[in-house]
């Protein structure tokens, strides 16, 4: 049952050279990990937050998480949105691998859409509620991020299997095939913790940031910057611990990739770690320090480099389990230029209007005051 | 073949893709026209100085923002998961083929999404002018997604030259293309007038509740004029195929396409007799019924829309079993389970018949049949003899033309015969017409009929179509006695007759008494 059967590529050759699809389908995937990691850790800590302050009284507590969790539904149409590309890109290069893997566990990844909409329309309803110390709007919002934390559970198990067709048949030719989520990797759980831990980092990050931009009220404005910024710090603590069980227990040969075998790859994973070092540094020099503003940016930029890296290093480890069993880059293409460029025109000029429409509601100067 | 197969038992596949894209395409219909009637109400509120207008658009801007980004981007979203695990071959296809048109169709509903949520949040908080601006971008860009989408809807239906020539721009602008989109940009504003209506009848009565009624019952008006003509273009270009199946060939997409126009005209008679002649008469439960006439509306054309690409899934590209056009030839050479990656055998034999045969089931039939459920096979070959279920196969796609060719080879055939007839094993002895005989032996008339009903009437009727009277004409017993011998040579596509000698002789004795008899009323059995 080890034997890798991998479906033929498609008889249509692909529109644009693979490396091109992979600039863009990594360059979105990036937008969609940032307001992913908000919206799954955003809604753990504001969650948290709510159920404390309710029981110790803690009046700060239940607004901060009101106000991280009016973010949410924007977050989740964002990272929706912004999630359709980098899924997109994925089917075209890599179907062989991602719809069988979908196939083999095809009921709990159909089951995403409705788990989805509960969990949307549950954060709307934590978001839109005027008391957050309601327990209602607890047990509401409990339920949205569990239903968060079950997709990311599946998104995991998916992307994991995709990349061992060796275990295809087996499952295939077990009764469960097509029930079960994939879980039987050691690469697993310390895989799906990992993207847990970071998201709940992004969380912290988002409870600074609400403080921060707080005006009027100073008490509130320094517990969340306390609250969040020991969040993020803890989160990150055990975020680097998970990230080196995820190390270890990847396949030998892919981890020494990371341990001097490859010199890019070793080089991305030993800056990756020092940045993720250096932002726990500044966040808790922001925390406890008084030049919050400056070293929360700096520390939050160290956070978006780690990631922008950490998407670099996840399509290395892609590439290295898959091996000569399926090489992306050799399959047939037959650039379609025009219709290339003309998707690239269009995505900037609608990033261009939507910057705009978002620049006139914001600052509330619209085509009557230019 | 090519991929693992998902086996959803009851349901089918098919009707899971259905489930999720028949709300779905009614709510992102609903979503575009939404957002053109939002930007043109506050419009005319502005221009004509109608205040109860802005109002009337500002509160109902939050349902049409929720619907889209919620329930239309999750659904949308589903489809894409459902198809993938359903048809992972004809998505890839159109994937490989599409994969920029679909980036060009995220990149409208990014504008979309975030023009929504801005002229939702900029009501009060940015001039008229800007969000006059901002409401026209949601409505431009939500149509350009439909405009966008439209194109590789469509292509599945009629790819056009592409088939030969392959191409983006070949594809996209097929030749359903054009009338595919004025039909939908109709149903869209059709189906926001609908929503305006029940939000309108929810007004107090009075002149507001009147002017809003009427008004929103114009939106109507587009679809009631142009929906007919546009109807018209898109039948003229459908293949022949899928023509000849809404004009009666496949009973239920007749009754489908009845049904469409049927409840059409209700709902336009509705908009112009009541809405718009007697606004004051709309009442909320009456404009929440017909609201749900248009998501019934939706749902049969659809599903008929669908049912009438039949046997393709990409129109003489790939069958719906996944098998490409091009392919059939070598298959029936080669064999299915020889190219299938996932099955357990690799070749049919007699001794692994039962076995082989189910495997041919899922790799042949499964993606559109279920066993028990949803175009259950075991009904449908209920009483059939294996000889004829072998004999239904060989000649599927004639004898069926919403159905694809059998693609196995010889052994193939008749594992997959033996294997379906297994499905019924008590059922076998009612249907052969040597349980007849015992019952009927006593009138050869009688015994020969029942023979007619076991061998002949699944695809004859005595006087309807393809009527066994009119080719049996003037036969004496004993020419309809030769001719029972040579079925096979008379038609390619008949089985050969294999009953006992005395039912043949039954038979042909009953064939010769009705094909001298005069019609009798009501005899299309």
């Amino acid at each position: 049952m080890n034997e890798a059967i991998i479906p033929s590529i498609d008889p249509i050759a692909l529109p644009a050279p693979v490396w091109l699809m992979q600039f863009l389908s990594g360059l979105t995937f990036i937008f969609h990990v940032i307001p992913m990691n908000v919206v799954l850790g955003g809604g753990v800590v504001a969650l948290v937050l709510a159920v404390r302050g309710t029981r110790g009284s803690q009046d700060l507590y239940v607004r901060l998480a009101g106000r991280m969790a009016s973010v949410l539904p924007v977050a989740i149409a964002m990272t929706i949105t912004l999630g359709v590309p980098p899924l997109l890109f994925l089917q075209a290069m890599y179907g062989p691998l991602f719809y069988t893997s979908s196939v083999l566990m095809a009921w709990p990844w159909l089951s995403v859409i409705a788990i989805l909409l509960v969990g949307y329309y549950g954060h709307y309803y934590f978001s839109l509620s005027k008391d957050s110390a309601n327990p209602r709007t607890l047990i509401v919002g409990a339920v949205a991020v569990v239903a968060f934390l079950v997709i990311a559970f599946l998104y995991v198990s998916n992307m994991t299997l995709m990349v061992m067709p060796e275990r295809f048949l087996g499952i295939q030719r077990s009764w469960t095939s097509g029930f079960l989520p994939f879980t039987g990797d050691s690469i697993f759980a310390p895989r799906f913790l990992h993207f847990i831990t970071g998201a709940v980092s992004v969380g912290g990050l988002l409870a600074v940031f609400v403080g921060l931009l707080e005006r009027s009220d100073a008490e509130f404005k320094a517990v969340a910057v306390r609250a969040g910024g020991f969040t993020f710090v803890g989160a990150t603590i055990v975020q680097i611990a998970t990230g080196i069980w995820f190390l270890l227990a990847l396949r030998p040969r892919v981890m020494m990739l990371f341990m001097g075998q490859d010199h890019v790859a070793t080089a991305l994973f030993g800056v990756a770690v020092l940045l993720a070092l250096v932002a726990v540094a500044l966040i808790l020099v922001a925390v406890i320090g008084k030049k919050r503003p400056w070293m929360t940016i700096a520390g939050t930029a160290c956070i978006g480099l780690t990631i922008i890296i950490m998407t670099v290093m996840r399509s290395i480890v892609r590439e290295a389990y898959l091996g000569t069993r399926f090489v992306v880059a050799e399959q047939p293409v037959n650039p379609a230029w025009d219709v290339v460029v003309l998707f690239l025109v269009l995505l900037v000029a609608g990033a261009a209007l939507v910057g705009w429409m978002i620049h006139a509601v914001v600052t509330r100067r619209g085509l009557a005051a230019s | 073949m090519n991929y693992p197969f998902w086996d959803v038992p009851l349901l089918g596949g098919g009707l899971v893709i259905a489930l999720i894209a028949i709300p779905h395409v009614f709510v992102s219909h609903f979503a575009i026209g939404g957002g053109i009637f939002l930007a043109w109400t506050e419009r005319i509120g502005i221009r004509k100085g109608k205040p109860e207008y802005i109002a009337f658009a500002k509160r109902n801007t939050l349902f049409f923002v929720l619907m889209t980004l919620v329930f239309g981007a999750v659904t949308g979203v589903g489809i894409w998961f459902s198809i993938g695990l359903v048809h992972p071959d004809a998505t890839s296809a159109l994937i490989h083929n599409f994969v920029f048109g679909w980036a060009i169709e995220w990149v409208l509903f990014l504008v979309e999404i975030a023009a929504a949520l801005l002229y939702y949040y900029g009501w009060d908080r940015v001039d008229q002018k800007t969000h006059q601006f901002i409401g026209w971008a949601y409505a431009g860009a939500a149509w350009g997604s439909l405009v966008v989408i439209n194109g590789i809807l469509a292509f599945m239906l009629t790819p056009g030259r592409w088939v030969e020539t392959g191409g983006f721009w070949t594809g996209f602008f097929n030749p359903s293309y054009f009338p595919s989109v004025l039909i939908r940009t109709c149903v869209c504003l059709a189906l926001a007038g609908l929503y305006a209506l029940l939000m309108a009848s929810r007004e107090p009565a009075g002149e507001t509740h009147d002017k809003l009624v009427r008004y929103a019952s114009t939106w109507l008006l587009p679809a009631f004029i142009g929906l007919p003509i546009f109807a018209a273009w898109f039948v003229f270009t459908l293949p022949s195929l899928a023509q000849d199946m809404f004009m009666g060939r496949a009973a239920v997409l007749t009754i489908f396409a009845a049904l469409s126009l049927g409840i059409s005209a209700i709902i336009f008679a509705f908009a112009y007799l009541i809405a718009y002649r007697n606004p004051h008469s709309v009442s909320t439960p009456v404009a929440l019924l017909f609201l749900v006439l248009g998501l019934a509306v939706t749902g049969v054309t659809e599903f008929g829309r669908e049912a009438a690409r039949k046997p393709y899934i990409i129109y003489d590209y790939m069958y719906s079993n996944a098998v490409l056009k091009r392919d059939v030839a070598r298959l029936q050479q080669e064999g299915v389970l020889r190219n299938a990656k996932w099955a357990l055998v690799s070749k049919a034999t007699p001794q692994n018949a039962l076995i082989a045969g189910r495997e041919i089931f899922t790799l042949a039939c499964a993606h559109c049949h279920t066993v028990d459920g949803y175009n259950g096979v075991r009904l449908l070959v209920k009483g059939w003899p294996e000889p004829f279920i072998e004999h239904q196969l060989t000649y599927l796609d004639q004898l069926k033309g919403f159905m694809p060719p059998f693609v196995g080879n010889p052994e193939e055939r008749r594992a997959l015969a033996k294997w379906l007839a297994s499905l019924n094993p008590s059922a076998l002895p009612a249907r052969t017409s040597a349980a007849a005989t015992d019952s009927l032996s006593a009138d050869p008339l009688a015994l020969g009929e029942a023979a007619y009903s076991a061998h002949c009437a699944n695809c004859h009727t005595i006087d309807g179509r393809n009527a066994i009277r009119r080719h049996v004409k003037g036969w004496t017993q004993s020419v309809a006695y030769e001719r029972l011998g040579r079925l096979e040579s008379l038609r390619g596509y008949m089985p050969p007759y294999e009953g006992p000698e005395p039912e043949r002789q039954a038979l042909a004795a009953w064939l010769a008494s009705i094909g001298n008899d005069a019609p009798t009323a009501g005899g299309a059995r």
